[in-house]
């Protein structure tokens, strides 16, 4: 017996800018949702895609669980968790900075024994800086990253940053580019190897878009 | 340190307990797969709760060896906690058995204990039952091991299942695995579907040149029939992308899938070269099972032929694990539970006329309380 089923595969995506950029994207090749202000969940006009939507850093939970087959989110949250995934594709947009930051006037060098770096992505800061051999205390926050050197909490910080205003208004500077974000097609393996001819349907309607648009 | 509030109201990570109904389903679960590999002449076994890591070290994956836990006895060596079945019963049997004694085949079914991390119940894995065939090669022997699989998820109820089946020979053909397996990275580039790193592997570990390493990522991706495996592996020998050697494995890949076919077996089965073993030991085929509702695979097996070598004796083995707790709940089967086992209050008359009449009960099949 098959386990092809009829349902509709189901996809994570995080609430927020992401998901706009999703539906727009979904909608170059057929896919219409309506997303009701305090809807969690959501089908496509034609019954074929099934969004759960979700937080950000809590997808590859639910993906992981199979809760949700597929997900879409950031590089920066599926390195934190501790989940394997079959990463499918790679969308154009949506990709953002990891970056070490610090206060404008503070002097990068100073405190180089032992960096105290503050932030929410605290295995990727572990293992970036082990990686280059450096000792690093991580402060674990969960927002407002930007404030820990502003009150003292700690001299650097490792944040995601598009445009870099909310460092400057935060009288705070980029020390370096650490890493590129970008934003993923996941699956879930055993969703996957279940249901491999119709992901791999999805996978090639995504890729021809992408494919157009960057031609 | 935990406090005592804490520890009271939860178990250590990795650790988990069933009670009551939930109990007898479990145990009537088991009795059944008993019934079903007893009657194919399988034997019980028992591995031990705890060993000596030494043992083992070199067989575990780093990733897993993670996950052990390990204590230190009063001579200071270090112990591991039964973390996966297959290589405590390797050891054993190794020990016990002579070349006279085979072919062997053992059942088991017993707790696992190891660390989960809390986000990925994926892995949960609590309880392991399973078979063994020891000292048997060959087509009929990888048969028996997945039609004997069929035989015990069609006995528990479970539905929509597929096999997925692969070949860790394969990639063995392409990169030797031995001494250090050097095809870790490209094993879990396959796994893991990463198709430019398996390119980039296989020019790299591999030696091929860029045509046939792109044809390899290809093939190692492929999920299929036999026909659809035929049509690749044509242009594979056209175009003389494929060794001899990886040409004899998937064939023999073909061969199986084609006899399991006609067996008219339950469960469908697919070719799907993503499947190479997660373990160190594997060695000829490897495959796992999946259901629908269920995160992760509800079992896998395969071939390790030189597993046991390890431990004293050289002889092939093929078995496979069933995840019991990760498919306990989705299975259709009916355990009895209420009716037939109720027992039946004994009242009225001294401790021994109560007794007697139990014990009547018990005689008849029954069940009685005091």
């Amino acid at each position: 017996m098959t386990a092809e089923a009829s349902e509709p595969l189901t996809l994570a995506l995080p609430k927020g800018r992401l998901m706009e950029q999703v539906l727009q994207f979904f909608e170059q090749f057929g896919f219409y949702f309506r997303i009701s202000r305090r809807s969690l969940t959501t089908t496509d006009s034609q019954g074929r895609l099934k969004l759960i939507l979700v937080k950000n850093t809590d997808l590859p939970v639910y993906v992981s669980h199979g809760i949700a087959g597929l997900g879409i989110c950031g590089t920066d949250v599926l390195y934190e968790s501790s989940a394997e995934f079959f990463e499918l594709h790679t969308f154009a947009f949506g990709s953002t900075r990891m970056c070490l930051a610090c206060r404008a006037d503070h002097e990068p060098g100073a405190d180089r024994r032992q960096l105290a770096v503050a932030t929410k992505f605290s295995r990727f800061t572990h293992d970036f800086f082990h990686a280059r051999g450096i000792p690093v205390q991580v402060i674990r926050l969960n927002g407002s990253v930007e404030l820990a050197p502003v009150l003292g909490l700690a001299p650097y910080i490792v944040d995601l940053v598009e445009t870099g205003t909310t460092l400057r208004a935060n009288n705070l500077k980029i020390t370096e580019d650490l890493a590129e974000i970008r934003v993923k097609l996941v699956c879930n393996p055993a969703y996957y190897k279940l249901h491999y001819r119709r992901v791999n349907e999805l996978l090639g309607a995504i890729q021809g878009v992408s494919n157009h648009e960057r031609a | 340190m935990i406090n005592r509030k804490r520890a009271l109201l939860q178990l250590p990570q990795g650790a988990e307990s069933f009670y009551l109904d939930d109990a007898v389903r479990h145990r009537g679960l088991i009795e059944r797969i008993e019934r079903v590999v007893a009657s194919w002449g399988y034997l019980p076994v028992q591995t031990p709760v705890f060993d000596f890591f030494g043992v083992y070290e070199g067989l575990i994956p780093s990733r897993d060896a993670r996950s052990i836990y390990r204590l230190i006895d009063r001579e200071g060596d270090v112990l591991m906690l039964r973390y996966d079945n297959t290589l405590f019963l390797a050891k054993h049997m190794g020990l016990m058995l002579a070349e006279a004694d085979l072919p062997v085949r053992v059942w088991y079914g017993d707790t696992i204990l190891r660390h989960q991390d809390a986000e990925d119940i994926s892995n949960d894995e609590f309880f392991q039952t399973g078979i063994e065939l020891i000292g048997r090669q060959g087509l009929d022997a990888d048969l028996e091991v997945l039609v004997l699989l069929d035989r015990v998820f069609r006995e528990l109820g479970a539905p929509q299942r597929v096999v997925h089946l692969g070949s860790r020979a394969l990639l063995t053909a392409l990169v030797p695995a031995e001494p250090a397996d050097p095809a870790r990275d490209l094993r879990r580039a396959i796994a893991l579907r990463r198709h430019d790193e398996v390119q980039e592997q296989c020019i790299r570990n591999g030696g091929c040149l860029p045509e046939r390493a792109q044809f390899l990522a290809e093939l190692f991706a492929f999920i299929g029939t036999h026909d659809e495996l035929d049509r690749l592996l044509e242009r594979g020998h056209r175009d003389q992308l494929l060794t001899t050697a990886e040409s004899r494995e998937l064939r023999y890949l073909e061969r199986l899938s084609t006899e399991y076919a006609r067996l008219g077996l339950q469960a469908e089965l697919r070719i799907d070269l993503s499947e190479v073993g997660s373990q160190p030991y594997h060695t000829g085929i490897a495959f796992n099972v999946y259901m629908d509702g269920v995160g992760a695979a509800i079992a896998s097996g395969g071939r390790y032929d030189h597993l046991l070598s390890h431990f004293g004796i050289d002889a092939p083995a093929v078995g496979f694990s069933i995840l019991l707790r990760k498919v306990q709940e989705h299975l259709t089967t009916e355990i009895p539970r209420d009716e037939e086992r109720r027992p039946t209050q004994v009242t009225g008359g001294s401790f021994r006329a109560r007794l007697e009449k139990a014990d009547r009960i018990r005689a008849e099949g029954g069940a009685a309380l005091l």
